[in-house]
């Protein structure tokens, strides 16, 4: 088998897999198959998703559902404002020995699991939503002046509820831009609300079975990692990013009238993962524009910080990157025209 | 397959892509270069510059040139056209990150799928697919502007505008032969009355020379009519200059003297317009006057005149005042001599020997003293004697001399010229006396001489009048002069210049000089009625055809006071001739305003 035809192979399962993984999500989550794509991305993509919807659309059961279909460790963390760093990561326990020795041993918080679910984030206090930092970020965690290596794969998918702001701490920038993508969880429309009716109100529930093993997940990882970008299309995520900046002077009127701080370079990272992940999911070895245009939303909303006129004047920051997509050019103008001329009729 | 295989349908694929752009680009260049062509065709035409319509289609030629020269300069490169033929294919960029990897021969897993991917999609794809059209919109400019240039070159050329009309006085003007020019350079050979006067005199000879030149190779008019007016200024100024300046007062104190004889006021008149022509006349009709005593008079007033002038120091004044008395002392011999002649004629013959004209002309001679009268009579006499028998001739001696006798023995004394009669009475029996007479009598009928001043005025009045001739020749009207036979009519169309067209096209000529007024033909001598509520003349003023009247309008030297301002002046305000006395009360100025007047004139 050429090396070709092994990435063929390992193309059309992967894709293969996605399409098995999504159809037992399905089974238990009706509708929201954006939600779970955008999971997919940042799974693959190596990243944490942050899901924001009202309560009661799903987003827990989506995390469980997810964890369930994964042979992986599962954590939940209930956020809530009385939450101690240490109820995380977990602490160092003196223990006394069977020949009353004493000494102190780690006792592993909930973050040393591989699917970690930090339900309603927002609720807990700046210094415990920290806490994950590391651990999102480095893939590791430093208790008591000792670094834990996480066990891979290791993903942090957080819930927060944008109605119930009292009581609530906003995550800080530092810790949203640790998150590949923010999805948006919508309320789900008739159909797949009476579907939701019909499959969770008898007696039965249905489980999902398990259909990626730890060494699969891994091998997607790495498989996204081996997907192709040409250099115009990172120059478009670029051009993005550095438009999204309202002092850079490529930046749309939009958004230098809306936006106090524009996305980073994690940013432009998490836009170039995002479109792998979606290429992969597609089945291709390559990234289009198109993919950095379908990741952009999600990857870019949760990055793009608001000015106070652009919070008074209700543009969202949907808004600002749909404008900066209708406005950053993707190839050079002459390419541009010139693929919008019509067609030779004959040669 | 693999990396060739996309590298050789890549190839081909760009090129064909580069290959559509320039020309395209080639067209469009074209397209402008026609589309600026029509409007250098436009200009071509309308400024019927026919020679260089191929310029605009030579524009078309460059303009293609110069836009495949554009589209070498801005040729996509490999990358933009890998791009160009993902969006054109909806590849997904595939080719585009193909290229790349194939490029740089990185070993990365996805390469040998990504090239293999982007050969196989254009491999499939329409060739048509990937090239854009190569017409656009704006390349149906160049055929429009073809046929507009093709249109506008094989249209005939506008016909030529007609030229702007030349300026008044611009027109060349070319005279070979200037009439007229050769009276003024005589002036440089008349006896001055100076060396002053002869220096300017050469001068304004030597003014008309180069005029004469300036003419034969062409000047403006406008120059040429300035030079004129210089030299009739100069000529006026050298006629007029007689009693000007220092010797003014004495020229007015001869005035002053001429003024007290009623009879001579005409003449003083005269001598105060430097007229001496007029004072000539009036002399010799003085002289020929019958009444001796009025005679004498004058005389005497002339020589008390010169005098005057003298002793005010204008010796020029003096000389030529005493110049007219010598003249008038021949006149007065002359006519006597014809009277005397006339009176022992009729004495010897009978009443009616000097025929009808002959009594009428010793008539008017006696009453008006005209010149005319006098050559008639000197005619007459001639006439009469000629057809005389030798008794009759006998009888004509003896009654002259005893006519003579009585006139010596009534006291008298021996009238003027008296003597000559008497020799000619004493030879009149002989052939010699014969021929004597009739010498005598052919001098009486011819105008004496004029003085020096007289001829030196005579011949100044010719060169203006020499300047009044070039004037007419360049197409200036003449004065109509009243008894004239008939009015002059107007000189003809002054000649069209050149055509200034090319060869081949029709030259425009140019426009002619329409200033000569139609002569009625009659010979009426009198000009169009013109409209004015108040028409002034100066009566007795004497005209000249084609000469500036004299003292009058020079229009270049300061006003007199008590005068009218177009007389010339002295331009001395401080000095006060006998004449300008109470000239504002004289003059033409409104009772209302005389005071103001002529306290504004108070010397």
């Amino acid at each position: 088998m050429t090396a070709a035809e092994d990435f063929e192979a390992r193309l059309a399962q992967a894709r293969a897999t996605s399409a098995t993984l999504k159809a037992e999500i399905g089974k238990v989550l009706v509708g929201q198959g954006d939600v779970v794509d955008q999971v997919l991305w940042a799974i693959l993509a190596g990243g944490h998703a942050l899901l924001e919807g009202a309560p009661g659309l799903g987003k827990t059961l989506l995390v469980r559902t997810l964890a369930s279909c994964l042979d992986l460790e599962f954590s939940r963390i209930q956020f809530t404002p009385d939450l101690m760093p240490s109820d995380v990561t977990g602490t160092n326990v003196l223990i006394t020995g069977d020949d009353g020795s004493r000494s102190f041993a780690l006792h592993k918080g909930p973050l040393f699991g591989q699917v970690i679910l930090a339900d309603e984030i927002n609720r807990a206090t700046p210094k415990t939503q920290s806490a994950l930092l590391e651990a999102m970020q480095e893939h590791a965690c430093t208790i008591a002046g000792k670094r834990h290596a996480m066990k891979q794969p290791f993903f942090v998918l957080a819930t927060e509820n944008p109605i119930e702001m009292e009581g609530t701490y906003p995550l800080p920038e530092a810790q949203l831009d640790r998150f590949l993508v923010k999805v948006i969880v919508p309320t789900p429309g008739e159909d797949d609300m009476t579907e939701i009716l019909a499959r969770t109100t008898g007696r039965e529930m249905p489980a999902p079975e398990k259909v990626l093993s730890q060494d699969d997940v891994l091998a997607l990882r790495a498989l996204c990692r081996d997907v192709a970008v040409a250099e115009p299309v990172m120059r478009f995520a670029s051009r993005l990013v550095a438009a999204s900046d309202p002092t850079n002077a490529s930046a749309p009127p939009q958004v230098k009238q809306a936006v106090r701080f524009g996305a980073g370079v994690r940013g432009a990272q998490s836009l170039v993962l995002a479109a792998k992940a979606v290429a992969l999911l597609e089945g291709r070895a390559h990234v289009a524009f198109a993919d950095v245009e379908k990741v952009a939303r999600p990857v870019l909303r949760h990055r793009l910080i608001r000015s106070f006129e652009g919070e008074a004047d209700g543009i969202t920051t949907d808004d600002v990157a749909t404008t900066l997509l209708a406005t950053v050019p993707k190839a050079p103008a002459g390419v541009e025209r010139e693929a919008a001329r019509p067609a030779a009729r004959g040669t | 397959m693999g990396g060739e295989s996309f590298r050789t349908l890549f190839g081909a694929r760009a090129r064909a892509v580069r290959r559509r752009l320039a020309a395209r680009t080639a067209l469009s260049g074209a397209a402008v270069g026609l589309a600026v062509g029509v409007g250098g065709a436009g200009a071509l035409w309308a400024l019927r510059l026919g020679d260089w319509r191929p310029v605009p289609v030579a524009l078309g030629l460059v303009g293609g040139v110069a836009g495949l020269l554009v589209a070498r300069r801005r040729a996509l490169g490999d990358g933009d056209v890998a791009l160009l033929l993902d969006r054109r294919l909806a590849t997904e960029e595939v080719v585009a990150t193909a290229l790349e990897l194939d490029r740089e021969g990185s070993s990365e897993p996805a390469r040998a799928v990504v090239i293999e991917r982007a050969a196989e999609a254009l491999r499939n794809a329409d060739p048509r697919a990937s090239v854009t059209t190569l017409w656009l919109r704006r390349h149906l400019v160049a055929p429009v502007a073809a046929l507009a240039i093709a249109g506008v070159s094989l249209a005939p050329l506008p016909p030529a505008p007609p030229l702007p009309e030349v300026p008044p006085g611009a027109a060349l003007l070319k005279i070979a032969d200037a009439k007229g020019l050769e009276k003024v350079e005589a002036l440089a050979s008349i006896d001055a009355r100076d060396a002053a006067q002869k220096k300017r005199l050469e001068g304004l000879a030597e003014e008309a020379k180069r005029l004469r030149e300036k003419l034969k190779d062409g000047a403006p008019e406008r120059e040429v009519q300035a030079d004129i007016a210089k030299l009739a200024d100069g000529v006026a100024a050298e006629r007029l200059s007689l009693g000007e300046g220092e010797q003014r007062r004495g020229l007015e104190a001869a005035m002053g003297r001429l003024g007290e004889e009623k009879a001579l006021a005409k003449a003083q008149r005269a001598l105060g317009d430097r007229d001496l022509t007029s004072f000539d006349e009036e002399m010799e009709r003085l002289a020929n006057s019958a009444e001796k005593d009025a005679r004498d008079r004058a005389k005497k007033a002339l020589e008390e005149a010169a005098e005057a002038a003298r002793k005010e120091g204008a010796e020029d004044v003096a000389k030529m005042l005493e110049e007219k008395k010598k003249l008038f002392e021949q006149l007065e011999k002359k006519s006597q001599k014809l009277r005397e002649l006339a009176k022992s004629l009729e004495g010897a013959m009978g009443e009616g020997a000097l025929g009808e004209e002959g009594q009428r002309a010793l008539e008017d001679l006696g009453r008006t003293g005209s010149p005319e009268a006098q050559r008639k009579l000197a005619e007459s006499l001639e006439k009469a004697l000629g057809n005389m028998t030798e008794e009759q001739r006998k009888k004509l001696a003896e009654a002259l001399k005893r006519q003579l006798q009585e006139q010596a023995d009534a006291g008298g004394g021996m009238p003027p010229g008296g003597q000559d009669l008497k020799d000619l009475a004493d030879q009149l029996g002989t052939p010699e006396g014969q021929k004597s007479l009739e010498e005598m009598l052919k001098q009486l009928a011819e105008q004496p001489p004029p003085g020096a001043e007289g001829e030196r005025q005579r011949q100044l009045g010719e060169a203006e009048r020499g300047l009044g001739e070039l004037g007419q020749q360049m197409g200036g009207v003449p004065m109509p002069m009243p008894g004239q036979p008939g009015g002059p009519g107007g000189p003809p169309g002054g000649p069209g210049q050149p055509g200034a067209g090319k060869p081949g096209e029709p030259g425009a000529g140019g426009p002619g000089s329409d200033r000569g007024l139609p002569s009625d033909g009659k010979g009426t001598g009198q000009t169009e009625k013109i409209e004015s509520g108040d028409l002034r003349s100066r009566a007795g003023t004497p005209m000249n055809p084609g000469a500036p009247m004299p003292g009058v309008v020079l229009g270049r030297t300061e006003g007199r006071a008590g005068e009218t301002a177009n007389l010339r002046g002295t331009g001395a305000l401080g000095q006060v001739g006998a004449s300008e006395i109470e000239g504002v009360t004289r003059g033409d100025v409104p009772e209302e305003y005389r005071e103001q007047v002529g306290r504004y004139f108070q010397p």
